[in-house]
């Protein structure tokens, strides 16, 4: 009998330290680990725009049309595709940006919910 | 893995029974510390419950939450078509407080399901570690306190969650029976591990049946009861589970599973050692499947990563920067690998990696032309595959990164055009290839390219252009050729001096079982059949023994497709080492007790069978029989035929019936014997007959061996054939194999080869009737008659020769009897019985007896008189079904009619 009392007092301590961790949690390593989240999605989405290879080939033909003519439309072409993958690029980042933001207002909305209702 | 002659094992005895010992390996100091005493297990999984339990009740409540919000909202808004009421938060009751607490709830599930997975995160993390192989050494823990610079590593936090169930369980079910944990207690609890039951259904065995009897070695021990802190694993517990961490890190994976583990419980207990043995499952059988599954596991790991990263591959013809210029015609005339790859369309290339990082390794050095050499069916296309797929996922040197695989067919280049024109076709690709500079080409079988019309009038070498363009750098090109054509047609050109050659070699024993391996899961699911390890094995094995003329892998899995093909068919579910040797034998045409049974059994009665069907010739049939066993025992390492035999001796005294019950007994019938009557062969340019000749007739010999070439192969008349045609049988006798007419191989290694000859046989019968000993006229007949009839180098290449004696008159008298019998066997058929008597059968032998030759007139003898008269009685229909023929005492024949029905 005392042993049971022993492990229940025991294990309603881990579980109590557990839902106290919840907050700090999701202020600290939920956080973080959003952040990194984020950060791999829009790595991704670089990587599959490719805009840094657009870049580095502003000047080089497309199609490997190297006269004067071809490479004029070369630069134009590649700078039109740097400007739309960039627009594309800027608004996944404004989405990744609320959804952050999203985040750490999450608990106040509901506090002030909650608090709204009992009120 | 005997403990007191292991001078790496310095743990002492206290140490062990307290379990505070490890192994040093490498670097590296592996302990085993966990926590694992009765409350603590106990209390680990109330935890889990009151989480499980605790999670549960948060996602109930969260459902409510969102059930009462659509309740609120079904009721203030008309069932949603007042739109105003959709901003619910500016609006006050119950229900929504009871949403937002829902929501409270689902927020904090998904954090309990972070930190789970957080937890799993960290040991991902720390487990990959990797031990440098050198010696292992079991120490205590008091003596590497002293030794610097060594890791300390806990085994039992890499192992996976649920291995690390089956432990607990292991110590619980030992304390309920008041024991140490033991490596038994630990085998039974793994009995019950699902993919421990995958690898004995691989196996062939039934885990139930080896729990039955390890559980009934582990007896409850009667003793005081153990209070818990009492309770310490046995030292060779944990030896097995550190051991099992060295076993993971040797096959790559970053955790310890069930499967290391119960392999090192197996190696670690004597007795369960034996016990598998007993079902016939040795530890590197154990290893081997384990590691198929280990391979398994990887490869889905490795798919995984394959498909991620394949997402960043352009999947059209150009490159990224677009840079590369169109190249419409390769288009037409090739096929994009790396395309085919990135949507998944190659197979998968296993255990190459050697290979493929030779090829990288040439390139790097400055190389443009790999040419990959190898037998047909080695696998050299599916080393090009495996570089399309490391294109596809960019793990490739630098200057192959974001480029295109594209195989040229040469049909297609050169199909419905003149020599001109294709070459024009090729220079035209050539040149897109060169521009678009994101090309690499890939040629199969570029020996199709080389001298297309060699030479013809309007000579061309197709691989002239490639050439140039390889030299000039302007391209990087793979190809592959076979070893044969290589030597033939590609060395010494310019091609061959262009370009680097890798070889790609055949894949034996554990490369061959891993490469093979493989493919099984991929067959499985297509017939709906199961293979066991042991099947696996024997479609290499075999294959290996039987099928000479092509190579691993190609031959092995084909023979598996055919088997899972043949059990679809006949309802087959699983596929052992039996039914395997049966396909394996109707595609070899081998018999099939042969390709699955004990031969060593067989060989070692051989004169007790042969005698029941051949009289006397004692000294002859001993040397035969313990020649083929010689020939036998060395045949594993030995490219030679199964056994090489001269028989001497006059006509008529059993030569070919010898060699005929030889081949009912070894091969399984007559009709394995091929026959050749060397007196036919006299002239130099019968070789032709024999061999075939190019673009001609076939060869007899050559033809007969390919077609069968598990047989006997009888040479009668030997030495009356041309000096020249014997000398082509050195080279059988010597390697085993002839090359025909046509210039293929063929093989000999699975023939018996007797030849026979009447040289010195007047000498022969002169001396036995002067009752020299057997061995003294085979001494002389080697030194003297035969030598004048065979070159020397040609007699001392056969494992027996064997001097037949003639027959006695005894001997014949058994002979006929043994006839009659055969007679007697076929009248049987008809319903007629033979009786014969004693003096009837001395009379028959008298009259067919000749001593000069032996045998012979007395089957002709039997023909003429007795089965003759039998023949004319039946057709005359005096004999009829149920009468018995009696040969009397004066060799005449009666017949005594049957009961009428």
């Amino acid at each position: 009998m005392g042993y049971s009392l022993y492990y229940i007092t025991k294990i309603a301590a881990v579980v109590a330290r557990d839902v106290l961790f919840f907050p700090i949690w999701w202020y600290s390593l939920g956080a973080i680990n959003l952040i990194i989240g984020i950060k791999n999605f829009l790595v991704g989405q670089a990587q599959m725009m490719a805009i840094m290879v657009w870049i580095k080939n502003i000047f080089k033909p497309m199609y490997a049309q190297s006269d004067w003519q071809g490479r004029i439309i070369s630069f134009f072409m590649r700078l039109v595709q740097i400007i739309l993958r960039s627009i594309m690029m800027a608004v996944w980042f404004l989405i990744a940006f609320f959804v952050f933001i999203a985040w750490l207002m999450m608990p106040l909305i509901i506090i002030i919910n909650i608090y709204k209702q009992l009120k | 893995m005997d403990k007191q002659i292991n001078e790496n094992y310095r743990v002492s005895k206290k140490a062990a029974a307290a379990g505070e010992f490890g192994l040093l390996y490498g670097k590296n100091y592996l302990v085993w510390k966990a926590h694992l005493k009765t409350a603590q297990i106990l209390m680990r999984r109330l935890e889990k419950m009151v989480y499980r339990g605790l999670e549960g009740a948060a996602m109930v409540f969260g459902i409510i939450g969102v059930a009462a919000l659509l309740w609120w909202l079904a009721e203030n808004t008309n069932w949603f078509i007042d739109i105003d009421h959709y901003a619910f938060w500016q609006f006050e009751s119950k229900r929504l407080l009871i949403f937002w607490l829902g929501i409270i709830a689902l927020l904090y599930n998904f954090y309990r399901l972070k930190m789970e997975g957080r937890l799993n995160d960290l040991f991902k993390v720390e487990a990959a570690v990797n031990l440098s192989s050198t010696e292992k050494a079991w120490l205590d823990e008091q003596s590497v306190k002293n030794l610097k610079k060594i890791k300390r590593i806990n085994v039992s936090r890499y192992l996976l969650p649920s291995t690390f169930r089956v432990v607990e369980n292991t110590v619980l079910a030992a304390i309920k029976k008041n024991q140490n944990p033991s490596i038994k207690h630990l085998f039974v609890a793994l009995l019950s591990d699902n993919s421990i039951q995958a690898v004995m259904g691989r196996l062939g065995i039934d885990p139930r049946v080896l729990k039955n009897k390890v559980e009934s070695w582990i007896r409850p021990n009667s003793g005081v009861k153990k209070s818990a802190d009492d309770i310490v694993l046995e030292p060779n517990l944990i030896e097995a589970l550190l051991d099992s961490y060295v076993l993971a890190s040797e096959f790559g994976n970053d955790k310890v599973s069930t499967l290391e583990i119960w392999l090192q419980c197996a190696r670690y207990d004597a007795q369960i050692n034996e016990l598998l043995y007993n079902y016939d499952i040795d530890l590197r059988k154990v290893y081997n499947t384990i590691r198929w599954f280990s391979i398994n596991r990887q490869q889905v790991r490795r798919w995984h990563e394959y498909r991620r990263r394949s997402i960043f591959k352009p999947g059209k013809q150009m490159d990224r920067a677009y840079t590369a210029v169109a190249t419409p015609l390769l288009n037409q005339l090739g096929r994009d690998l790396t395309v085919a790859a990135k949507r998944g369309r190659l197979p998968f290339c296993v255990a190459r990696d050697k290979e493929i990082e030779e090829v990288f390794t040439h390139l790097e050095s400055g190389s443009c032309g790999v040419i990959l050499s190898g037998p047909v069916g080695v696998g050299k296309y599916t080393v090009i595959s495996g570089i399309a797929q490391r294109m596809v996922s960019e793990e490739v040197p630098a200057f192959m990164r974001d480029k295109r695989l594209v195989e040229i067919d040469v049909a297609r280049l050169i199909s419905g055009a003149g020599a001109s024109e294709s070459e024009g076709r090729l220079m035209a690709v050539m040149d897109e290839a060169t521009h678009s500079g994101n090309i690499i080409l890939a040629i199969r079988d570029i020996e199709n390219m080389i001298g297309v019309s060699a030479g013809a009038e309007q000579s061309l070498d197709l691989s002239e252009v490639l050439v140039s363009a390889i030299d000039s750098r302007q391209l990087i090109c793979f190809a592959t050729v076979t070893d044969v054509n290589w030597s033939q047609y590609v060395e010494r050109t310019a091609l061959g001096n262009v370009m680097k050659k890798v070889d790609i070699e055949e894949p034996l024993d554990d490369q061959a079982i891993q490469i093979i391996s493989s493919k099984i899961g991929a067959l499985e699911g297509k017939h709906n059949v199961y293979f066991t390890y042991d099947a696996l094995e024997a479609s290499i094995k075999l294959t290996m023994q039987y099928m000479h003329d092509r190579v691993l892998p190609e031959k092995a899995i084909e023979m598996l497709e055919l088997a899972a093909a043949q059990a679809k068919k006949q309802e087959v579910k699983v596929i052992d080492k039996l039914y395997m040797g049966k396909v394996i034998s109707e595609a070899t045409n081998i018999p099939v007790q042969r390709a699955t049974a004990e031969e060593g059994k067989l060989l070692l009665n051989l004169e007790k069978k042969i005698h029941e069907q051949l009289i006397d010739q004692e000294e002859a049939v001993k040397i035969v029989a313990s020649s083929m066993r010689r020939a036998r025992a060395q045949l594993q390492s030995n490219k030679r035929p199964i056994a090489n035999f001269l028989f001497l001796g006059p006509t008529g005294v059993g030569k070919t019936e010898l060699a005929k019950t030889l081949s009912r007994i070894y091969f399984g019938g007559e009709e394995f014997m091929i026959r050749v009557d060397m007196s036919e062969y006299q002239h130099p340019d019968s070789i032709t007959k024999l061999i075939g000749e190019p673009r001609g007739n076939k060869g007899y010999l050559t033809e007969a061996v390919r077609t069968q070439p598990f047989a006997l192969l009888l040479l009668d008349e030997f030495e009356k054939a041309n000096s020249n045609i014997l000398n082509l049988f050195l080279q059988v006798m010597e390697d085993g194999r002839l090359t025909d007419g046509y210039g293929q191989t063929v093989d000999f290694t699975n023939t018996i080869i007797i030849a026979t000859s009447n040289a010195g046989a007047v000498y022969i019968q002169e001396q036995v009737r002067a009752s020299v000993p057997i061995e003294k006229i085979k001494v002389e007949l080697l030194n003297d008659h035969l030598q004048k009839v065979l070159r020397p180098e040609l007699i001392n290449r056969f494992d027996g020769v064997v001097v037949f004696k003639p027959l006695s008159i005894t001997d014949v008298e058994q002979i006929t009897k043994l006839m009659l019998n055969k007679l007697a066997v076929n009248m049987e058929k008809q319903g007629i019985a033979l009786e014969t008597t004693v003096s009837g059968i001395k009379i028959l032998a008298q009259q067919g007896y000749d001593p000069q030759f032996g045998a012979r007139p007395l089957r002709r003898l039997l023909q003429d008189t007795i089965e003759s008269q039998i023949a004319n009685q039946i057709l005359a229909g005096e004999l009829t079904r149920r009468d018995t023929v009696i040969i009397d005492s004066n060799a005449q024949i009666q017949v005594r009619k049957g009961k009428i029905l």
